[in-house]
This record gives C-alpha cells, sequence and structure tokens, in this order.
C-alpha cells in the first residue's frame, strides 16, 4: 500500500484536528467546566492517533494517545483542569505540529510523554509498550485496516457510499441494517460500516448508518436492491469513481462520527459549537483539491478572458455586428465562470485567524501582559493566494501590538485604562477590497519617538522631518531600515520588519496604513484585493505606452483645463469638490518628456489612496477593460511603480500601475 | 384478484387488528390461526401469499411454525410480528427464513410497508 498519496490528506486533516485542540484548550483554559470543548478535545486527540496510527507516524499516535488519556480523565472528572496540566498539553500540540511540518526538528518525546503520564498514572513500562499496540486492534478505531486498505486499493472499479436512513421509530435498527447488507450482497463487496458492523450488531447506532462498498452496480440498481426493505426512510448512493481518494476521506469521516457517537452516549449532546468544530472535517459533500490544480484552471480561464477579449476586439475593428451580438453571450459565460473559479478559491479568513487566540495568549503569558483578543468577520472570504501569504504580515502587526502598542497591566492602571489591554482583529468586505484591522488600545505610536529613530537609523534627515506632518512621520515606520534588530525584542525576534509586512501588502496589490493616538491606541488597516489575476481597470496612454490603472482606486476621472491648475508649494494641484487634489504627471513618473503644454485639456484619473486623493494625469483615457495579470520580471528601472503586466485584446500589452507607489513621493 | 394472507396470532385484539389493516390495503384474509400448529395446517390448506407470524404462541411458537412453513414453501412470505425485547427471536426467525418483522404495538403504517414491499 503506498502511502505516499495518502500523506497530503493526512496533513491536511490532521492540521484541522490540531486547531481543534488548540482552540479547544484555550477556551478550557478559562472555562475549565466546559465539557463540550473537552470532548472536542478528547476527540480531536483520539482521532489524531487513529490516523497518525494508520499512516505509521508512531510518534504522533503515541503523544496523542497520551493526551487523549489527560483528556478523557478530564472527561470522566477525575482530573481536574489547571494552567500547568493545560501548558502541557500545549507544549504536546506543539510536538505534534512540529511533527507534522518539520519531523526532524522533534527531539526526544519520550520525557513529554512521561509527563503527560504521569497525570494518568499510567506511566509504568507495560503501558508504555502497550501503547505500541497497532491501533487496528482497536475497535474504536475506525480506520480501514491494512488489509481493508489492499482490498480497496486493488479495486480498480468503482466504490459506493450508501447512507441508508432509518424511521425514527425503527425498533430493531440492527435488524434492518442487516437486512440492508444481506441485500448488498449479491452487488458487490462491503469494506466497511460506519458505525462499525460490530456497533450496528449492538445496537450502536443513530438514524442513519454508512456503508463503504466496492460494486460495478450503477446507482440505480443499488437503490432498486434496497427499496423493499420495510422501515428504511432514505437511501442515497454516491458513486465513487475513484476508489482510492476514498480510503482517508472515508476514514476521517468515521471517526468524526464515532465521535459524535461516544458523545451521544455521553448524553452530552452535541451542540451548535461542536458540530461547527466538527463539520470542519466532514468530507462528504466536498473534496479536497490541490491548490495548484485550481491555480491552472484559474490561469486557463484568464487565457480565456484573452481569448475572447481579442475576437471581440476584432469584431469591434471590422463592424461585424452580428459577431459582437454572438459574443454578448459568450462573455457572459466566461465571466461566470471567471468568478465561479474566484469563488473556488476563496477561504475563510478564520483559517489564518484561527492561529491567533494562541499566539496572543502565548505572548501574554510571556511579557506579562493582560491581553483580550477580539475576532470579528472571521468568515470574511478571501483568496486561497493572498491567505496564505498573509499570515506572517498579520503575525507580526500582532505581535507589534501586544509587545509595543499594549503597555504593562501597571501602566495602564496608572493611565486610568483597564488592566486588560484590547487587541481586535477584524476583517470585511469593502468594495473590490478585504479590510483586515488590527486595533489596539495600547500606548500609540509616538511621532516624537519616530522622528528620533528615523533620523538615528538614517531613514531620514532631521530637514525632512521638518516638512512632514505627524502622519508621515508615524509612516516612516514602513521605511526600509527603520526596524532593526535592536528594536525587536525577544518577542517579536523574527528580523521581519514593517518594511517587509509593506513589501508583501505591495506584492499582494494591497495596502496598509495606520491610524494612531497617543495613549489611545492604533490602528493598522490593511486593503487586499479579494482576488488576484484578473483585474477590472481603465486603460490609459502616457507617451504611446499603455496604462491600466487599477478600478478599485479609481475615483473619477475628469478632463482638467490647464488654467485650473494652481500650484501650492510647487506642487500642481486642482480644486475639486472642496478639495484640492495634487496633479500627478504620470508622464513625469514615468521618466517620459512632459507634454503639459502643448494640451488644452488633460484627462486626469482621480484616485484614492489612503484616504488621500490624487489627479492621475494622463494623455488620453481608453476605457474600462478588464485585464488578466501576468507577473514581468525585474526588467524596467521603474519596476516598483508597476504592480505587472497584462495582454490586452489586441494582443498588445499594458503595464499595470501600481498606484499606491506612484503617489508617494 | 386480491392477494390472500394467512393472520396467526394467539390474541384476538391483534387478530382483529391486523385483519382490519390487511383489508384496508386491499388484500384479503385467506384464514386466522391462533397458534403454531394451526398455523402450519391452515397454510397447507389455504397456500396464501403471505403470513403475518406472532412469535410467542402456545403450542408451537412462531419461529417453529415459520420453520415448518419453509419446509412445505421454501419461497413463502413469512412477516414476524415480535414484541419488543424480542430481538434474538427475530434474528433466529430471520434466519429461518422470515422476509420482514412487524414490532408490537403496530402501526398501520408499518403493517402497510411490510404488506406492500413484499406483495407489491
Amino acid at each position: 500500500m503506498d502511502m505516499e498519496e495518502f500523506q497530503e490528506m493526512y496533513a491536511s486533516e490532521s492540521r484541522e484536528h490540531l486547531d481543534i485542540l488548540n482552540d479547544a484548550l484555550l477556551t478550557l483554559e478559562n472555562d475549565p467546566e466546559n465539557m463540550e470543548m473537552i470532548n472536542e478535545s478528547f476527540r480531536a486527540a483520539h482521532t489524531l492517533k487513529g490516523m497518525a496510527g494508520t499512516m505509521g507516524f508512531d510518534r504522533v499516535s503515541e503523544l496523542a494517545h497520551a493526551m487523549e488519556n489527560i483528556l478523557d480523565k478530564f472527561r470522566n472528572q477525575e482530573l481536574s483542569i489547571n494552567t500547568e496540566v493545560i501548558n502541557l498539553l500545549f507544549k504536546a500540540v506543539d510536538n505534534l505540529e512540529l511533527l507534522s511540518s518539520d519531523p526532524d526538528e522533534v527531539g526526544d518525546l519520550k520525557g513529554l510523554i512521561q509527563e503527560l503520564r504521569n497525570y494518568t498514572g499510567d506511566g509504568s513500562a507495560e503501558d508504555i509498550g502497550g501503547s505500541n499496540i497497532p491501533q487496528n486492534n482497536d475497535e474504536q478505531y475506525f480506520n480501514l485496516n491494512e488489509d481493508e486498505l489492499e482490498m480497496v486499493e486493488q479495486t480498480r472499479g468503482q466504490a459506493a457510499i450508501i447512507k441508508v436512513t432509518l424511521e425514527e421509530d425503527c425498533v430493531f435498527k440492527s435488524l434492518r441494517a442487516d437486512m440492508v447488507f444481506d441485500a448488498l450482497e449479491d452487488l458487490g463487496e462491503l469494506i466497511k460500516a460506519n458505525p462499525s458492523i460490530d456497533q450496528i450488531r449492538e445496537e450502536k447506532l443513530g438514524e442513519s448508518f454508512q456503508i463503504l462498498f466496492l460494486t460495478e452496480e450503477e446507482e440505480e440498481n443499488i437503490l432498486e436492491s434496497l427499496t423493499n426493505i420495510s422501515e428504511v426512510k432514505q437511501i442515497e448512493v454516491e458513486i465513487v469513481e475513484d476508489v482510492n481518494e476514498l480510503a482517508v476521506n472515508e476514514e476521517s469521516e468515521d471517526s468524526n462520527q464515532t465521535a459524535d457517537q461516544d458523545s451521544t452516549s455521553k448524553q452530552d449532546k452535541s451542540s451548535s459549537k461542536t458540530q461547527s468544530l466538527s463539520s470542519r472535517l466532514r468530507s462528504s459533500s466536498t473534496i479536497k483539491v490541490d491548490v495548484a490544480r485550481l491555480d491552472s484552471l484559474m490561469n486557463l480561464v484568464a487565457e480565456l478572458v484573452i481569448k475572447r477579449t481579442q475576437v471581440e476586439s476584432v469584431a469591434r475593428s471590422y463592424d461585424l455586428d452580428e459577431l459582437e451580438k454572438k459574443l454578448k453571450p459568450l462573455s457572459k459565460v466566461t465571466t461566470d465562470l471567471q468568478d465561479a473559479v474566484m469563488e473556488m478559491r476563496m477561504v475563510p479568513i478564520s483559517m489564518v485567524f484561527n492561529r491567533f487566540p494562541r499566539l496572543v495568549r502565548d505572548l501574554a503569558q510571556d511579557l506579562n501582559k493582560d491581553i483580550n483578543l477580539v475576532i470579528e468577520g472571521e468568515e470574511t472570504e478571501l483568496d486561497r493566494t493572498i491567505i496564505d501569504e498573509i499570515g506572517d504580515p498579520l503575525v507580526h502587526l500582532i505581535r507589534n501590538s501586544i509587545d509595543h502598542g499594549i503597555e504593562p497591566p501597571e501602566v495602564r492602571e496608572e493611565k486610568g485604562k483597564d488592566r486588560e489591554g484590547l487587541v481586535k482583529l477584524s476583517a470585511f468586505h469593502e468594495g473590490n477590497n478585504v479590510v483586515i484591522q488590527i486595533e489596539d488600545d495600547g500606548g500609540g505610536i509616538d511621532p516624537d519617538v519616530i522622528e528620533e529613530k528615523a533620523i538615528e537609523k538614517g531613514v531620514a534627515t532631521p530637514s525632512e522631518i521638518e516638512n512632514m506632518s505627524d502622519q508621515e512621520i508615524i509612516n516612516l515606520v514602513f521605511a526600509a531600515g527603520f526596524s532593526t534588530n535592536e528594536e525587536v525584542s525577544d518577542v517579536s525576534g523574527r528580523g521581519v520588519g514593517m518594511d517587509v509586512v509593506k513589501n508583501k501588502l505591495d506584492s499582494l496589490n494591497g495596502s496598509i496604513d495606520i491610524k494612531s493616538e497617543i495613549d489611545k491606541g492604533s490602528v493598522f488597516t490593511m486593503k487586499l484585493p479579494l482576488t488576484l489575476s484578473i483585474i477590472q481597470g481603465f486603460l490609459t496612454t502616457v507617451a504611446d505606452q499603455k496604462y491600466v490603472i487599477p478600478l478599485e482606486s479609481i475615483q473619477e476621472i475628469v478632463d482638467v483645463e490647464p488654467e485650473d491648475i494652481q500650484t501650492i508649494r510647487q506642487e500642481k494641484v486642482i480644486h475639486r469638490r472642496g478639495s484640492v487634489i495634487p496633479l500627478i504627471s504620470l508622464r513625469d513618473k514615468l521618466g517620459k518628456e512632459d507634454n503639459l503644454e502643448q494640451q488644452d485639456e488633460i484627462s486626469t484619473v482621480i484616485v484614492e489612496i489612503a484616504d488621500d486623493y490624487y489627479g492621475l494625469m494622463v494623455d488620453s483615457i481608453i476605457g474600462q477593460q478588464e485585464v488578466v495579470i501576468k507577473r514581468i520580471n525585474d526588467l524596467s528601472e521603474n519596476i516598483e511603480k508597476i504592480a505587472g503586466g497584462a495582454i490586452l485584446g489586441d494582443g498588445s500589452i499594458a503595464l499595470i500601475l501600481n498606484v499606491e507607489e506612484i503617489t508617494i513621493g | 384478484m386480491a392477494k390472500k394472507i394467512l393472520i396467526v396470532d394467539d390474541a384476538q385484539f391483534m387478530r382483529t387488528m391486523l385483519k382490519k389493516l390487511v383489508e384496508e390495503n386491499g388484500y384479503e384474509v385467506a384464514d386466522e390461526a391462533v397458534n403454531g400448529e394451526e398455523a402450519v395446517k391452515k397454510y397447507k390448506e389455504t397456500s396464501p401469499d403471505l403470513v403475518t407470524m406472532d412469535i410467542t404462541m402456545p403450542k408451537m411458537d412462531g419461529i417453529e411454525a415459520t420453520k415448518e412453513i419453509m419446509k412445505i414453501n421454501p419461497d413463502a412470505n413469512v412477516i414476524v410480528c415480535s414484541a419488543m425485547g424480542q430481538k434474538p427471536m427475530v434474528v433466529e426467525s430471520l434466519e429461518a427464513g422470515a422476509k420482514d418483522f412487524i414490532v408490537k404495538p403496530i402501526k398501520p403504517k408499518k403493517v402497510k410497508e411490510a404488506l406492500t414491499n413484499i406483495l407489491g
């Protein structure tokens, strides 16, 4: 049996269980009586042990087993929950995490396992040996055992997952299940049932049970063979084409359901919270797809959009009305397709946010600070690629807030604040963007301190700072070279400065800004595009080259007459709706010859960047277009002003402007 | 022609109720028997399309009767009527060849389902 192909599935499944453990332990630390969380964590450890056992990851299995034993003691109220034991369990979780990410880094676990066992009083030698007994012998494990796996693997045919729901008032459910098994006997081979056949025989089943069944039969035939069994309310047959993929999926589902049963048998009806945690693992209606596959699908769709635009432009330039008309529905389909693919790539930001309660707890403990972390909008969805990228910047910002933002409890008390500091992490949609805010009610950023440090680090000269507003001075924290090792404490000591955070956001076409008030706190606002790859933009020309300005930053397009332009402090500005808008010549910015004098009217695109407006002067405006972003290599000297390249309908190339970069200095 | 059903139960009440349900569902009562022995005898006489068989009965119980009837006709349709807690007996009956089972107290819906599943 080749386990390699299950590796990835195992990794992601175990990740989820570890997240559950982390969440549950955090809750338990503050609410030791929370039976639901005790059960949740127990099941997670239990399932993890089983999964690891099947994969042959003995160390994971053994450690999870030791945890499970402690959690079982909690469950049976034979052991009370205190910080000490929670810390130990956290340590175990950390090691489990490390085992799955970087197993070579994990040292000898015997000590930790022994420590865990000391709590359960089963530290004797026999027990250590005992835990190595293959897990498959344990009836509570629902993993496919070797024989079953082999059976599944050898079958090149299809399998069916049959879900049978019995009527609620059915008395001898096990007998009905037996009748179902009998009826199926001639149609194929029953690999296993969930709950297990033994459990079913013992009447340990709810209203429904599932069967993994190797069969060549059509769905209809299976259904037909089962229709004449009394007290069967519903039969669902799901044909699985690729039997091999099913082995592990099935497995996790099983352990999960077993877990559910555990809780019912304990008369501890799973509440909505339990279900939401468990349902994260349920895989019957979802499939896991490698992100790389989605990426390639995305690229194909992008190509399709390019080709469509090309055909459209041919139709337009030859005045082919009929063709243009026919292209309209095609255009709708490609747009829908695009949306559908985008949607597939969307994942809730909770995937990243989930890490933070633990991070904050540990930081608060290390720094002797009281922190109340509030998370809002964790269901906000973002493109998977972006999710993967924002983890580190967020970690950095949160560390910053706790390390530098929130004051020690005594200081807070002196200032008349709550001893407990507030760190609020929130996410929400705003137009085509997702906004993530990290807010704290700490000491805020003192421009004087920044000023001093900036001069010291050579980031800015005193004369430069002279002309800066407080906000501009605060923004210096993003300058390269501002954060150095010296500044980074033990806690934030990852060598990631704010400039790295900013660069990361730039590379994602996002932005970050700070609002800070001394003694009130700071808000870091990150704006990220909902998705990458395809953007709506305005196509403009500057010195015969086409440039795309992303639509989301555009406020309006105006024609500016030269006499409306005023000069304030050597800067060209226009007055618009009561505000003064600085004008930026793109020719100037892009190193082309200026031609302002030759124009009667100057096409100007007004953009909004971090609450400020700027007018970008261009030669002409072509119109709105959907463009597919293509990465470009570092060839151009103005590369930081360019966010990427785009292929247009007529096959020509346009450059996508990094508007934010252009508006700076 | 309506399908005929042999009702076997030692309790008058049960027989009456089953008879009513059988007729309501468009079948005909072939005959009634009050114990296993009588059931086997009447099965031979009437060759019914289906038998509803009580389990706990004097003289010969439903399981034995089912076995006997299966000897007469291996394709015989027998539905056993059990009480709660008689699971081992139901298992035995099913192994003996019973096609389905009904658990008392019987519910009209369940009786109908069992009958139509077999007789159509």
